[in-house]
């Protein structure tokens, strides 16, 4: 949780208020209590203006539970609504994957993670055609690449990349690549 | 420079994998086609590199959008409006572009025509929620270079404008113009004894109080309509026109100081974890919740300050701390040269794409 402001002297200022595991499920008012404790430790609760979030659905029972306490406990009108600041990035974000996986060429979520470790090829996406055939080309290239960098020299490893790549290897390799 | 591969959380990282891999086509044609042919079927065709050509361009305008949108050091907030009509004219743009003769019949064109569609669609959900929070239209009417200019483009129903502008003047009269102020212009010339005994006796009379009434009404111009009457800012340093005018405006500048602070993006956060990943890492396994808070908390101190909490050295942490932020620099480095690099790459490729979109 990071905090904004600007000074006397009209500098646009960012601090960080607190750094925070929440053990247990992430409703909004769980998040609400811990961004009020946050708030009243540094007695900045009578300050708040707006707050700006990701687009996560717990985040608007966030706000209310904030604004419910700042009428009760602090008598402050604060309209949840009003001061809830979406995330721009976000949001673009979402848009561009919306566009991807419309075209079939959004990668899929774990795949990311693994593209240094060894994993199976799915032969079935070779047959992909167009955007996503083109995508997965250029995101399987990289995979190769990546991996002959993990060890230039040791061709045996690329080998059994590459051959792993073309499904006709199943054994796992375990390259060591630094993750 | 380095390949990039993308992350579904990762923001613009498609459009960087595919603008590297167009920078670097030589070198991957080289990569894929060197000495056996293990690597042929990934090899890709002219067509397919024109796919990828064309997403390049779909997606740079939203990568340039998101990219300026993550600096935290300046006020960012009176973009937000002015990024989404952006984009919804590049997506139109787009779209008029597809609905060409010569791309009616291609099946391709019109399955980028629907996934455009359906980005428009999701940015369209997330603007209609801009509604609520006033500081999106306040921002903008503050920025002393715009001011109304943007909700006066013709896209804009008129009636906004009129909308906009008065709900912001009355924000200001209910919120801001009768404060009180504290510090600041003012509090430089604190009045005399004797200029204050003329204004408690300007308050007993009758006269001066309806005047003064007057003068606070709508018949009397306040700071937020002489501010709009203003000629528009020649400096596009926001936060330092209003720091040049806050002795002529003290209190619509206090309503500007609390406007341009809300951050419009997240990205301090996501920073906030990206440098936690330096401090949790897999060889500190057993370090609890509350001392990464801690450690964090320091990090942000000493960066904030540049210097540390006591005098007396912390050996490990600062130890700790220098370490982390060496490696970083390197990295950093690195890094950077490449963006300048692509950047001046897209430089070209965006002159080139708009000129190939223009019909």
């Amino acid at each position: 949780m990071t905090c904004h402001w600007i000074s006397a002297d009209w500098t646009l200022e960012e601090a960080l208020l607190d750094f925070k595991y929440v053990p247990g499920h992430h409703d909004g008012e769980r998040l609400g209590d811990e961004v009020i404790e946050i708030l009243e430790e540094y007695q900045i609760i009578n300050k708040l203006f707006c707050i700006t979030t990701d687009n996560a659905g717990n985040n608007r029972k966030m706000m209310m539970r904030i604004s419910r306490y700042l009428k009760d406990e602090h008598s402050i009108k604060w309209n949840p609504k009003e001061h809830h600041i979406a995330c721009l990035n976000h949001v673009i974000n979402l848009a561009v994957q919306d566009f991807l996986k419309a075209i079939k060429g959004l990668v899929a979520d774990n795949e990311a993670d693994n593209c240094l470790r060894d994993e199976e090829e799915d032969d079935d996406e070779q047959e992909l055609e167009g955007f996503a055939g083109t995508l997965w080309k250029i995101r399987t290239t990289i995979k190769v690449y990546l991996r002959y960098n993990t060890d230039r020299s040791n061709d045996r490893k690329l080998q059994q990349a590459l051959s792993v790549l073309k499904g006709l290897n199943s054994a796992v390799i375990s390259l060591n690549s630094g993750h | 420079m380095k390949m990039r591969y993308d992350v579904i959380t990762r923001w613009d990282s498609a459009y960087m994998m595919l603008s590297r891999a167009l920078y670097l086509r030589k070198a991957i044609d080289h990569f894929v086609l060197d000495d056996d042919d293990e690597l042929q079927h990934l090899w890709l065709q002219e067509n397919e590199w024109q796919m990828c050509e064309l997403l390049v361009t779909i997606l740079l305008p939203f990568k340039k959008a998101s990219h300026t949108l993550q600096t935290t050091s300046r006020p960012a907030i009176d973009e937000v409006f002015w990024t989404y009509e952006m984009l919804f004219n590049k997506i139109d743009k787009l779209k008029s572009t597809f609905n060409l003769p010569q791309y009616k019949d291609e099946e391709w064109a019109q399955d980028v025509h629907e996934a455009v569609d359906r980005m428009a669609l999701k940015l369209r959900k997330h603007y209609d929620l801009t509604a609520r929070p006033f500081v999106y239209p306040d921002s903008v009417i503050l920025e002393p270079c715009g001011k109304l200019i943007l909700f006066k483009q013709q896209t804009w129903d008129m009636h906004y404008t009129e909308q906009y502008r008065i709900a912001c003047r009355k924000r200001y009269v209910d919120q801001y113009e009768s404060s009180t102020l504290l510090n600041g212009a003012l509090a430089d010339n604190p009045p005399t004894k004797k200029r204050r005994l003329a204004d408690i006796e300007d308050a007993q009379n009758d006269y001066r109080a309806a005047l003064h009434q007057l003068a606070t009404s709508h018949v009397m111009q306040n700071e937020y309509d002489r501010y709009l009457e203003l000629p528009a800012a020649a400096t596009l340093d926001t936060l330092k026109w209003w720091k040049e005018h806050q002795s002529l405006l003290p209190h619509l500048s206090r309503m500007a100081r609390d406007t341009f602070a809300v951050p419009a993006t997240g990205a301090g956060v996501e920073r906030q974890f990206s440098k936690s990943g330096r401090v949790a890492i897999w060889g500190r396994a057993l370090l609890k919740p509350d001392t990464v808070c801690e450690v964090m908390r320091y990090k942000d101190y000493l960066s904030r300050t540049g210097r540390p909490l006591t005098q007396k050295k912390r050996g490990q942490e600062i130890l700790d701390h220098e370490r982390t932020v060496e490696g970083k620099d390197a990295v950093d480095a690195e890094e950077e040269e490449d963006t300048i690099r692509m950047l001046e790459w897209e430089q070209e490729w965006w002159q080139k794409a708009d000129a190939r979109l223009v019909i």
